[in-house]
């Protein structure tokens, strides 16, 4: 029984997959001992227990994880009749946000109160958009030469999505979903013409709404500026990050020894824990943390040349740009090479509705890898697609 | 025209060339910062993160001669509490109420326990609850782990032999500086040099130390100890002699000096009334100091001694030489003076004039010499100068210069009245310097100063001074112990042990006019008479009554100095000097 078993399993898991599963649950690891690392001091000013937030995150790994398993044993066909209402709902639940069962914090109102506590419905609407984009996109896979055909439902339905998370006033978010709707349309091989122009309508687009806000527009100024001269307001977290980053050196003042988690650096559980991460465990760590993303757009790369259909290589390769983008943005703002965005470290921030979404999206991406390894051996099938 | 769909391969190629382009930017941004610009980064972040504090250098000690402790710097703890953070809590279910804590912390620091519960109540941010817990006392009050209560460390002076050597010792203000005695003339010995380190601080308003940041950039160097020459046990043993003494002659205080004849070290300077150093509010400022060092006073036949050894010095007098001392005698501006008991003219020598301790007598034994030289004697044995002591507000005492003696006080000045005046350490001197074959050395109260690394800085004895020579101090002394012996004050005398000594009753001028009935009573003296070891002189001053039993507080004091070091008894007879002829 439990060879047999053993011998199906191998059978049926690609090294894709495998390798996928590898480095999420890795990162996972990694985030849950930074979260305990840099929460442990602000948790317990706050609650008096060092693993307030640590056990929190704990809590939604746990039932992530299983979850992410859980999805990536679907069959394809059964996500994609899901697209729909999982994206109905999660607007929904969007909308919900900007009655008074939402809440506000740090001015981006984007959190929704509920019986088992505070969510945040942008997160997994992320996840429902991309898999709505994918449905749809691949429903009209041989019209999209044409603008109007992506124009309807696709762009309508994901600027309905962008624009709720912004009315929000959640800019960062906002962003990511954008890049994850660009990232939709790229792998749906739409013209590159219209990736251009709908590329630069979202940089004005951004322009615009930076300026209209100051708190953002003095993030931007005291980035652009030569030297940031406003100590103590706008530049308090990049500067700290920075002598976080500065103080771990190449090989990190150990885990558990950072300085700027004691009350210094805001957010150091969550935006900012890359500065921990480089703080603690050095440019090594902070490399590695950098190369196991690489490693993930190689493998999230391969299962999309890999998927058997049109739905399964724009769902990855949306999740592709979101989650990758997304840690790359994360980090450029850590080491300076972006202003201060506000948005999390996938799988390693602390907060469960992103780890949560996250680790949906990749229980999506898991079930695509097994249907690609599935399909491997139908190659003319592919070929023939690729005309 | 129509658009073309794109390749999948490019596409994703396309892409992970940009993120391969991007990982080699972040990665050679992330060199710049945590290894290029580390250092400087670090140094501006030193700036903010760090912060500096003082390691408080500990005040030396102050010790008796053998060691014993008669001051020190200890830790204690005071207990304070924002009274707005005191509630009721609870602990696994159980309830501590404000007053059960209240009522623990009394029983700990053994105080009342209202007074305690009233420093609780109210809306006071800050209250003290407790003063001066020592460790045990800190240990038991922390242990009881109540959530509201602060402690706060300190450094806090005590003086573990309580009011010993108090006069002496000095005291500190609250804001620990010194206002007086030895922790004021060595507070330079005493005080040590604060170091300072720097530690990495949490941010925000709480300002945690962070763990292991800390680094000592200064060492404290910790205070010397002062070692003094006083023995704390005979010092103690002064003082009760000294209280009693002035209780018993109702005087208004009493001061006893013991030196060693042959060192001018003192071994012990008491005064009564005396202050307790850890409580000196308690003490009127008048009786905060030490009076032995600060205040004079005429002191009257003790002189005599001063005035005879000077004689025989300058040979204008022998042991035996014979006088005809009537009872009074006026001078050349009319003014008379007369001794203490009336007698018609008596047939004295210069020991008997001792015996008798005339006024009269030792005027016409001292008459053969100038005023010059008499003066030029007193300055000598140290009158009207400080002594090497040095003792913060030390007196010098009065010596008139002789141009400016007029008749009548260059003939009292011989029995110590008149134009001098001196401390109660001064007078013991002058018996220090007869004692010690005329060699006077003025006297020594600190031995050394210790420092906190060991080197050892001595206080060194003080030059000695050839008064007059070892044979007219020998024959003074001999005289002296005729004096004791042959009726004088046989009170004085102390078993087993040759004694010899002078009593004094010195009348007190106030506003220019002597007082009727207050009296400075005094014996000094030295044992064994025919090898001194030490020098010992009691004082009481406005002494209500002329008693010469006050010579037994000598007798008991050089009684048990001479146990105390073990000074071999005397074996031979006093030389029976005549005092009349």
């Amino acid at each position: 029984m439990m060879r047999l078993r053993v011998h199906r399993i191998t059978e049926a898991y690609s090294s894709n997959y495998v390798l996928l599963l590898a480095v999420v649950l890795l990162l996972v690891v990694i985030g849950l001992v930074m979260v305990l690392s840099s929460s442990a001091i602000d948790s317990y000013t706050s609650s008096d227990s060092f693993f307030t937030v640590f056990f929190k995150q704990g809590w939604f790994a746990l039932v992530g994880v299983p979850a992410m398993l859980a999805i990536g044993h679907l069959k394809v066909k059964t996500i994609r009749r899901l697209a729909w209402p999982f994206f109905g709902l999660m607007l929904f639940a969007q909308a919900l946000v900007l009655t008074p069962l939402g809440i506000a914090v740090n001015g981006n109102r984007n959190w929704l109160r509920t019986p088992v506590g505070s969510v945040q419905p942008s997160e997994l609407l992320k996840v429902a958009m991309i898999l709505w984009l994918a449905a749809v996109l691949a429903n009209k896979s041989r019209r999209l030469t044409s603008f109007g055909q992506i124009c309807v439902p696709a762009l309508v339905g994901a600027f309905a999505a962008i624009g709720l998370v912004l009315l929000g006033r959640d800019l960062g978010t906002a962003m990511i979903m954008a890049a994850a709707l660009f990232g939709c349309l790229f792998f749906a091989r739409i013209p590159m013409r219209y990736l251009l122009l709908l590329a630069s309508v979202a940089g004005a687009a951004v322009l615009v709404l930076a300026l209209a806000s100051p708190n953002r527009l003095a993030r931007i100024v005291q980035f652009v500026g030569p030297q940031c001269s406003d100590y103590l307001s706008s530049c308090w977290q990049s500067i700290h990050g920075t002598w976080a980053l500065a103080n771990g050196g190449i090989f990190g003042v150990g885990l558990g020894n950072s300085v700027a988690k004691w009350s210094w650096l805001p957010a150091a559980e969550n935006d900012f824990i890359y500065a921990i991460i480089g703080e603690e465990l050095g440019l090594l760590g902070a490399v590695t943390v950098l190369l196991l993303f690489v490693v993930l757009a190689f493998v999230l790369g391969r299962i999309i040349v890999a998927a058997p259909d049109v739905f399964g290589r724009v769902l990855v390769g949306g999740v592709f740009i979101w989650i990758v983008g997304q840690a790359f943005v994360n980090i450029a703002v850590v080491i300076g090479l972006l202003p201060v965005l506000g948005v999390p470290l996938p799988f390693v921030s602390s907060g469960g509705s992103a780890l949560l979404s996250a680790l949906v999206a990749m229980g999506f991406v898991l079930a695509i890898a097994k249907s690609g390894n599935a399909a491997g051996q139908q190659q003319a099938e592919i070929a023939k697609e690729r005309v | 025209m129509a658009a073309r769909l794109g390749r999948v391969s490019t596409r994703v190629v396309a892409s992970l060339i940009v993120l391969v382009i991007v990982f080699v930017a972040f990665t050679a941004k992330l060199i710049d910062v945590q290894v290029v610009q580390a250092a400087s980064l670090e140094s501006s972040a030193a700036q903010q993160l760090e912060a500096t504090a003082t390691i408080t250098a500990q005040r030396g000690r102050i010790l008796d001669r053998n060691g014993n402790v008669l001051a020190e710097t200890v830790l204690r703890y005071t207990v304070v509490v924002d009274q707005r953070n005191v509630s009721d809590y609870v602990v696994s279910d159980t309830t501590i109420t404000v007053a059960s804590v209240a009522k623990k912390l009394a029983d700990i620091a053994n105080t009342d326990e209202s007074t305690v519960l009233a420093s609780l109540t109210g809306t006071k941010s800050y209250s003290v609850v407790l003063e001066g817990l020592d460790v045990d006392a800190y240990e038991k009050v922390h242990a009881l782990d109540v959530p509201w209560l602060l402690f706060k460390a300190s450094s806090y002076r005590t003086y573990p032999s309580g009011a010993v050597g108090g006069n002496l010792l000095g005291y500190l203000g609250s804001d620990s500086a010194a206002l007086a005695g030895i922790e004021y003339a060595y507070d330079s010995c005493l005080t040590g040099t604060d170091g300072e380190e720097t530690y990495v601080r949490s941010g925000s308003t709480s300002n945690v130390r962070l763990p292991g940041t800390t680094h000592v950039t200064t060492q404290a160097v910790n205070g010397g100890d002062v070692t003094l020459t006083i023995d704390r046990d005979v010092q103690w043993y002064a003082q009760q002699v000294a209280a009693q003494a002035a209780k018993k002659v109702s005087a208004d205080w009493a001061s006893v000096v013991v030196m060693e004849a042959k060192t001018g070290d003192l071994v012990a300077v008491a005064d009564a009334p005396s202050v307790d150093p850890s409580n000196f509010l308690a003490s009127s400022s008048d009786d905060r100091g030490a009076r032995s060092f600060q205040d004079s006073f005429e002191p009257g036949s003790t002189f005599k001694s001063i005035t005879a050894s000077s004689a025989l010095n300058e040979g204008v007098t022998t042991t035996k030489s014979k006088y005809k001392v009537a009872g009074s005698r006026t001078t050349s501006i009319g003014t008379t003076f007369s001794d203490a008991f009336s007698h018609g003219t008596l047939r004295l020598t210069t020991t008997g004039i001792l015996r008798y301790s005339s006024n009269v007598g030792i005027t016409m034994v001292g008459d053969d010499m100038s005023e010059k030289t008499r003066y030029q004697y007193l300055k000598s044995y140290g009158i009207g100068e400080p002594t090497a002591v040095a003792f913060p507000g030390e007196t010098t005492g009065t010596l008139t210069n002789y141009k400016d003696w007029d008749a009548h006080s260059a003939l009292t000045e011989m029995f110590g009245q008149g134009p001098v005046a001196a401390s109660a350490v001064q007078v013991t001197g002058v018996y220090q310097a007869l004692a010690n074959g005329g060699s006077r050395i003025s006297p020594r109260l600190v031995a050394s100063c210790t420092g906190s690394d060991g080197t050892v800085a001595t206080n060194a004895q003080a030059t000695p001074v050839q008064v007059v020579s070892e044979d007219s101090a020998d024959k003074t002394i001999s005289m002296l112990e005729t004096a004791v012996t042959q009726g004088g004050a046989p009170i004085a005398a102390v078993s087993g042990y040759r004694v010899a000594g002078k009593t004094g009753t010195a009348q007190i001028a106030e506003n220019g006019k002597y007082l009727s009935n207050k009296y400075t009573l005094s014996f000094v003296g030295t044992a064994p008479a025919e090898d001194p070891q030490y020098v010992v002189g009691v004082f009481a001053y406005k002494a209500g009554e002329q008693t010469f039993t006050f010579a037994s507080s000598f007798a008991s004091v050089m009684s048990y100095v001479l146990k105390k070091f073990d000074v071999t008894p005397s074996t031979t007879k006093a030389a029976k000097l005549p005092i009349t002829w």
